[in-house]
């Protein structure tokens, strides 16, 4: 992608803190709410996205770049293979980052509707909490200790369902 | 969304919209989403939003029934698997009911036995089934009306025949796509046509059977896959129509009879993708010096698994001569000795076509080694060898191997090699 840069159709992405990201429309198109935009003519040469900071902006960037250019699927069955193994090792490298990053690119790539992204991210959160303790998973999380139930809903929420809690 | 209030509490997770948290659920085991019932106040319900419910031998049963009760919105798959103890029938059957009042899409049933509810017959969302019952006296019970319009992938599990409900259920699926039949004993005599004009993919693997005339037709104009295992081979396929089929795979052993084996190979020889697991007996059969293998005209990409007969490495050299558009050839867990004389002359294919080699769980023997040297000596326009070790040789002599192997001569002067072991 990057040696056809120079001549592609460029869309520009401006994030919450007025940081501006230029990008290949092909990039852009990842995201299905843009892709709508654009096929609907209401894009402007800037899209402004109010709500995302420019450390989430440039991370999603760097997701869509690396699929954006990765080879889709087709007949040619050997680089097939390497393609989504390399595509694999940068989706474990990419989810390497802590919750609140976590979560802002979900919420993020939930607006901007970028499915696979939102499945990557899901996927590390569920990864994250499994085996682990209520205690610990509210600590991953992060849970709002003003959000807690009160030890009796607590009981009863193990009572309806405790088939699960043995 | 990203206010500074809410960056200092951090829990940002609990504020994204349900099917979000219901999606991250769905990829836990569902005992682990029920327990997130207790995080918080936010978290308590969200699980009985999860689409996907999976029971995987969980005590007591009657938890499916509570968990049934509670999820009100739509199940979208449903798992039951009761294969560690038994659970009765007409519970099953009530599970199953509930489960397409529900509008379920996926069904994947593991039980020992089962009868069918006679809603399932006529249920019209589903479109993925599942069937693996494991009781040997019980054949599956069939209505006379069987409508399934939705069903697309039907997977079944039975352990012995006759099938004739097993095809009954097949023909109410006007839409069929995906078929996957196992049979785990095949008792007796029994014909099996296979004529679904919708079919692309179909799995027939029939594990034990009794040595009977047993006929297979297969006449499936928009086949793309195939796929075809009998542990003893004892049916004669009898190809009418495979017209779409694209990518096939065999593997069987054969003690007798080895025109059998023809059969499968002569019907399958248009497909592009070719994988084939010859059996050790069958190379009484299948061999160098038969004039019967036939030409395999389309094939780009072909796949053999296993030998073990002293003569199964120079089968390889004749099978390469009837695939003359061969680009990728792969060798899986091939032990046979190779005698020391070169074949008479070099298949065209690798005078053309070939362009990627690839031998899977290697010891090094000598025999592979004559072999790699003959493919690599005459293979003008090769561009990759790769080769995997088997997993009992150390780093040492997988090291020792890849020096060996690099040094051997080769035709094609931009040929690239990759090892892939410790």
């Amino acid at each position: 992608m990057s040696t056809s840069s120079s001549s592609s159709k460029k869309i520009v992405l401006k994030s919450a803190d007025n940081e501006t990201f230029e990008i290949d429309e092909i990039v852009a198109l990842e995201s299905q709410a843009i892709k709508n935009m654009i096929e609907d003519e209401c894009a402007d040469n800037v899209i402004p996205l109010g709500n995302i900071d420019s450390k989430t902006l440039s991370k999603i960037i760097e997701y869509c770049k690396k699929h954006a250019e990765s080879p889709k699927k087709d007949d040619n069955a050997d680089i097939d293979e390497k393609a989504v193994e390399d595509l694999k090792s940068f989706d474990a490298e990419f989810a390497k980052v802590d919750m609140p990053l976590i979560q802002d690119i979900l919420m993020a790539a939930n607006f901007l509707n970028i499915d696979n992204l939102i499945g990557l991210m899901c996927r590390t959160i569920a990864d994250r909490i499994k085996g682990k303790t209520p205690e610990e998973i509210r600590k991953i999380l992060n849970i709002n200790k003003n959000d807690l139930l009160s030890p009796e809903q607590e009981a009863k929420a193990r009572e309806e369902n405790s088939w699960a809690f043995d | 969304m990203t206010s500074k209030n809410k960056r200092k509490n951090g829990d940002r997770l609990s504020d994204l919209p349900k099917d979000i948290l219901t999606h991250v659920l769905s990829l836990l085991p569902l005992k682990l989403a029920v327990r997130t019932s207790i995080l918080s106040k936010r978290w308590r319900y969200i699980w009985m939003l999860v689409p996907n419910l999976d029971f995987d031998n969980v005590t007591p049963y009657e938890a499916v029934d509570h968990v049934l009760e509670l999820c009100k919105s739509k199940v979208e798959i449903l798992r039951l698997h009761f294969n560690k103890w038994p659970v009765p029938k007409p519970t099953v059957s009530k599970w199953i009911n509930e489960a397409i009042r529900l509008n379920v899409s996926e069904l994947d049933i593991l039980v020992r036995e089962v009868n069918l509810p006679l809603s399932f017959f006529t249920c019209k969302t589903l479109t993925t089934f599942r069937l693996t019952f494991q009781s040997r006296d019980k054949a599956l019970a069939c209505p006379s009306l069987v409508s399934l319009p939705c069903l697309k992938t039907l997977d079944i599990v039975v352990y012995s025949n006759p099938l004739e409900n097993t095809f009954k259920l097949i023909h109410g699926c006007p839409i069929l796509e995906n078929l996957s039949l196992e049979i785990k004993r095949r008792e007796s005599e029994e014909n099996y046509y296979f004529e679904i004009p919708t079919l692309k993919r179909l799995t027939l693997s029939i594990l034990r059977s009794i040595k009977t005339n047993n006929r297979v037709v297969l006449n499936l104009p928009n086949l793309e896959y195939l796929s075809i295992r009998e542990t003893w081979l004892h049916s004669l396929f009898v190809i009418k129509d495979l017209s779409s089929l694209v990518e096939a795979k065999a593997s069987c052993d054969i003690k007798n009879d080895g025109y059998l084996w023809f059969e499968i190979l002569k019907g399958i020889r248009r497909a592009k993708c070719l994988s084939l697991n010859i059996g050790y007996y069958s190379f009484r059969f299948i061999n160098p010096s038969s004039s019967s293998l036939p030409e395999f005209p389309n094939v780009k990409q072909l796949e053999l698994i296993r030998g073990f007969n002293d003569r199964a490495w120079w089968l390889v050299p004749k099978f390469l001569e009837r695939c003359p558009e061969l680009k990728h050839f792969i060798i899986h867990k091939w032990y046979g000795d190779c005698p020391n004389e070169e074949p008479e002359s070099v298949p065209s294919c690798m005078l053309a076509n070939l362009k990627t080699i690839k031998v899977t769980n290697t010891r090094g023997s000598t025999s592979v080694l004559k072999f790699l040297k003959f493919m690599l000596a005459n293979s003008k326009f090769l561009k990759t060898l790769t080769v995997t070790f088997h997993k009992g040789l150390s780093f040492k002599d997988e090291g020792a191997l890849s020096q060996v192997i690099s040094r051997l001569p080769r035709a094609s002067e931009d040929c690239e090699f990759h090892f892939e072991g410790k």
